[in-house]
């Protein structure tokens, strides 16, 4: 048990710390890195990107009779709820096996560096980052830093990482399977981060449910995938591309600031990156095909 | 009529790529986040034009002064944009 860590992710070293003990989920632990050592008589101090101040005990009452902003529910699954408080957000998370009960409750400065998260005391053991606090939280530093957050796989043959999305069901993991049988590394099939950084774009894996380390690769190129009755891939740019891609971005668009870093952000993206719609068969050839088509198409 | 789609547009944040609009809906639910429009030039030009005065006839004519098109197409387009809208309208 600890009560002060810091995880790296995207670059990032988020700062957990609270004055009871607490633990992380499993998926946390390879992203957790030694504190900097401050450099003696420089003057500097550390400072994360995110602080995450958590408190056990979840205050019913503050979010109460707060506007709703946005609520994060599909038919199947109530996620969290945004609420608008003086001076940032307030979340309601809900339990993810109970579905309603619920599980946190978080606060967010404006500029989106310090969380505040409260958390169920009798929960053992305590995980005041349980899922989906953790993407959550991710979510709003890609803000802060500029980056955007997408359900995607991605595959790095060691020249080329190629970044596969669209919607559940489409073949992300399949795809990536195939990749990694071929001998790519998968960042992961669910959760990245895309990060500029100079003149090219980076994708950075996040924290699963499962344990993996921390990965990272150049992004050369993103694939809205389907599966297909043959291999086929058209490249698609401009505002089409922008649309598709944003499409399944991480996104909480109740505000139209966040809409518009999110749209300058993709129009940037895919002026450097190709964006190809790949319609596939789910067996070898595709990584082949890919391969002798992509700067091609 | 035409006036009442105006007030769509702020429900929307629209950027310019490549000549072609992107438009994205604000949204409080989840469930509209992977719904995102684009616009061709011609719809582009009419939802940058659609202001609290417009009608039909004021954005055919805008057509008209950007585009080498005759009244009957011009006509044509403005209906088709604002069926498009009238669709965005009954979701947002």
């Amino acid at each position: 048990m600890i009560n002060e860590l810091i995880f790296r992710v995207a670059g990032c070293d988020i700062l957990v710390r609270s004055d009871a003990e607490f633990d992380l989920e499993e998926g946390y632990l390879p992203y957790v890195v030694e504190r900097p050592v401050s450099v003696a008589g420089k003057g500097t101090e550390y400072s994360p990107e995110i602080t995450i101040t958590a408190v056990p005990g979840i205050p019913r009452d503050l979010l109460s009779g707060r506007e709703l902003l946005f609520d994060a529910e599909n038919e199947f699954q109530k996620f969290y709820s945004i609420y608008e408080l003086p001076g940032g957000l307030g979340f309601a998370i809900y339990n993810q096996q109970t579905h309603s009960e619920l599980q946190q409750v978080a606060v967010l400065n404006n500029d989106y560096s310090e969380w505040v998260v409260y958390y169920d005391a009798n929960e053992l053991p305590a995980l005041p980052l349980r899922y989906p606090f953790g993407p959550i939280m991710l979510h709003y530093l890609t803000l802060k830093i500029d980056a955007v957050m997408m359900h995607a796989s991605c595959a790095f043959d060691g020249e080329k990482g190629r970044m596969f999305t669209g919607f559940s069901g489409v073949g992300k993991s399949t795809i990536s399977k195939l990749w990694a049988a071929d001998g790519s590394r998968i960042l992961n099939d669910d959760r990245l981060i895309i990060r500029r950084e100079g003149e090219e774009y980076r994708v950075y894996n996040t924290p699963m449910y499962y344990a993996d380390i921390p990965k990272v690769a150049p992004l050369t190129g993103i694939f809205l995938i389907r599966h297909h009755p043959v291999n086929d891939l058209k490249r698609v740019s401009g505002a089409r591309a922008v649309s598709k891609v944003m499409a399944f971005s991480i996104q909480n668009n109740f505000d139209a600031r966040y809409v518009s870093q999110r749209l300058a952000f993709f129009s940037e993206l895919v002026s450097v990156v190709p964006v190809y719609e790949l319609g596939f068969v789910p067996d070898a050839s595709v990584v082949s095909y890919i391969r002798e088509h992509e700067d091609h198409s | 009529m035409v006036q009442t789609y105006f007030q769509l547009k702020s429900k929307f944040v629209a950027r310019e790529v490549g000549g072609e609009l992107v438009v994205v809906p604000l949204t409080g639910n989840i469930a509209h986040m992977n719904e995102l429009f684009t616009f061709n030039a011609t719809a582009k030009l009419l939802w940058e034009e659609l202001g609290p005065e417009s009608t039909e006839a004021s954005l055919a004519k805008a057509l008209l002064d950007t585009y080498e098109v005759d009244e009957a197409t011009a006509a044509a387009d403005v209906k088709k944009f604002l069926a498009r809208l009238e669709e965005m309208a009954a979701k947002y």
